[in-house]
This record gives C-alpha cells, structure tokens and sequence, in this order.
C-alpha cells in the first residue's frame, strides 16, 4: 500500500477542495496588509496575563506592573519566535513532498498552505525584528529518521499539534480588548488561516494514522504514542524560555524560575487545559490511550 | 556563585542519569544521541542547564549536533569556560577520569 491510498476518503479530498477555494477568496497581501505602528507601547500588557508562564504562580504577586509589563512583552517576542521555528520547520516538510506521487491528492492544498505560512513567516519574524530587536533561536535536536509511514504521520501530526497549540493563544491574544489593536489584528489574521489549516490537518493525520495502524506491528504504537507525547510536553516547556525571564530583567534567578514553574500545580491546570482539544483529538481518533497530556 | 568544570560536569550528568529510561553508565566518550540518553526531546533542558551552569548563553545558531555528542566535547566546547578544580581554565583534559 502507497500513502496516497491514505487519503482514498472522498471527504478528505472534499474538506481540502473546500479549504483551497477559501484560500483563493480570502487571498492578501502580507506586506501591504498592515500599517506596522514604529513602536508598541511599554505601558500595557502585550499578551493576557492568563496566557503568561508565571500566571497563578507565587511569582506572580512578587512582580511589579511595569516587570509584568516587561514579562509579557519578552513573552510575546518569545510566542512569536516558537512560531517562527514551527512555521519553517512544517514549510520544509511540507515542501520535500508537494510533488511526490504520495502527496499528489494535498498537493494542489499544500501549495495555498505554503503561501499562507510563509506570509505568517514574514509577519511574525517582522514583529519580533521592528519590535523586540531579535528572534529567540531554537533549543532544538534534529530527529533520527523512522519508517516512511511512521515518519510521515509524524511530521504532519506534529504540525497539527504545533498549530492547536498556537491557535489557543491566537484566539485570546485577538479577543482582549485590553491589548494594543494591532497585536489583537496579526493574532486575529493567524488565526483565520490557521483554523482553515487544522481542519486539513486533522484529516491528514487521521488518514496517515491509518496507514500507519496497516504498515507497523500494533506493538510499535504505543512508541508512537509516547514519542507525541513527549513532542507536546517539549512544546510546553519552550513557552517557559529563561530568557525572556532575563530580558524583563525580572528579580529572580531565571532558571529557577522556569523549574518551579515547570512543577507548579497552577501552571499544569492551565496547561492541560491549553491542551484540552488537541489532546481530546489524538484521543477520540484512536492515536493516544487517554485524554491527559503528561506535564 | 561559579561552579568548577568537574562540578558542572557531574550536574550534567546527573541530569542524563535522572532523564534516562533505565540504568545508565555515562563516560566521557558515550556517544549521549547514538545510545538515546540525549532524547531530542530532553536537549531543550539540557541545553537550558548548561546555560545556566556556565552562565553564558548557547549560540544555536554555530552549533550542530556534535557539540553535544559525548561530554568530552562538552567540556570542551562549553564547560572550559568555567575554572577546574586547580583554580585555571586549562581545558578540558585535566581530571579526566570516569563519571
């Protein structure tokens, strides 16, 4: 059996058909798309303080408003910048298989996701540069190849995962009123395109997972399973990145810090509930035994 | 307060034994990504503890996955930063006994 068999599902190539015709309709210019304010204000909170590492933490109540403010400031050029790596990372993979005889059914979707994620690309990079002066680099190792239909439901899993995680803030980044209009608009605009591209998603992983479930012994899921597992605990803990923490200039030791919050019971509730979706996904479609991430 | 080479050395592996699946021996030549007691998905933190024990940040960008193969070349690359047991920052082949 070829991977292109996994995507034999007439509703596959319907949702990505549809997914395609609403890419052209909504098509923009990302360059010319915003007005870039010369600054952002050093005043006001730059993401919701639900959405920041110390949130509920004890850390929390020692801070003052203007170290809070520097916090989420620090905090966003960070979220931006685990976008940056996801991005470039799914646009690889995504380009090594547009024109491969297994992709050849997404491909035609492929091509609008690639254009949509290299305009996230450019507009998140833009922000980082005009308005933190840097882009936080990866603390990443590169993964040591698997069988073809294991590696392929994997990479496209893992960008599932990277989206849903992303899209959360997107929504309550754009929804705060409390927050500058600009910032609200590019999470806004993320988040148009991103829920077009989970819906893809998930039906790709869906179909990968079956290829996988005929290609490999039933022994080798739970390995599956695990190695996910530990991609989304990975996830989560680069949202706590130290040097955020330094460059708020916060009166703490930063490495302490993120290991306290790491083990916070406070910091996991919000966690799991950051991953309620994605993990009620993997589950109802038979990729993980159970709902609860392990964080 | 600056940590030695040898004491930053046993934190690192410490922290391999502790992330490890099951019992683990660490040398300084193990290849740490071959045998998997550097899982790709630990390197974040390792390299997190790293920064904070020599009190330097990593510059991702000039490194590559060698860097990190064996603590040997930990030692050397990041760890001689800090001074050795003796009181100097002579590199990393003094004291070079099993871990």
């Amino acid at each position: 059996m070829v991977v292109t068999d996994s995507f034999a599902d007439p509703k596959v190539q319907r949702i990505l058909d549809k997914v395609s015709n609403k890419s052209i309709e909504d098509h923009y210019n990302p360059y010319t798309l915003f007005e870039w304010p010369e600054t952002l204000p050093e005043d006001r909170l730059w993401m919701p303080l639900e959405l920041m590492t110390i949130h509920h933490m004890p850390a929390e109540k020692t801070l003052t408003e203007a170290e809070l403010i520097a916090l989420s400031k620090w905090e966003s050029i960070n979220f931006y910048s685990l976008n940056i790596h996801g991005i470039r990372e799914l646009l690889v993979e995504v380009c090594r298989r547009i024109h491969t005889n297994a992709f050849a059914m997404p491909s035609e979707f492929f091509h609008h996701f690639i254009e949509e994620e290299n305009s996230h690309l450019w507009i998140f990079a833009q922000f980082c540069l005009r308005y933190g002066g840097k882009i936080y680099p990866e603390r990443r190792m590169p993964a040591t190849a698997r069988e073809p239909a294991v590696e392929q439901f994997m990479i496209f899993a893992k960008i599932l995962i990277f989206e849903e995680i992303v899209d959360y803030y997107n929504v309550r980044i754009a929804q705060d009123e409390s927050l500058h209009p600009f910032v609200r608009e590019i999470n806004r605009l993320h988040h148009h395109d991103e829920s077009r591209h989970i819906a893809c998603s998930r039906e790709l992983v869906e179909a990968l997972f079956g290829h996988v479930r005929q290609s490999v012994d039933a022994s080798e899921l739970p390995s599956i399973e695990e190695y996910l597992r530990q991609y989304i605990v990975a996830c989560v803990e680069s949202l706590y990145n130290p040097s955020a923490y330094l460059d708020a200039k916060l009166p703490v030791n930063a490495y302490q810090l993120r290991r306290e919050a790491l083990r916070d019971e406070n910091r996991k509730r919000a966690d799991q509930a950051m991953l309620k979706r994605t993990m009620g996904f993997f589950h109802s479609r038979g990729i993980f035994s159970s709902e609860v991430a392990a964080i | 307060m600056t940590m030695t080479q040898e004491q930053a050395e046993r934190a690192l592996v410490e922290f391999l034994v502790s992330s490890a699946a099951g019992d683990v021996t660490i040398d300084r030549d193990m290849d740490l990504i071959e045998s998997r007691v550097l899982s790709s998905m630990q390197f974040m933190n390792f390299i997190l503890l790293i920064e904070e024990l020599t009190e330097n940040p990593i510059a991702m960008e000039e490194m590559n996955v060698d860097d990190f193969r064996t603590l040997r070349t930990i030692r050397q690359r990041f760890l001689s930063l800090l001074p050795d047991a003796h009181g100097g920052n002579v590199g990393a082949e003094q004291g070079d006994t099993h871990v």
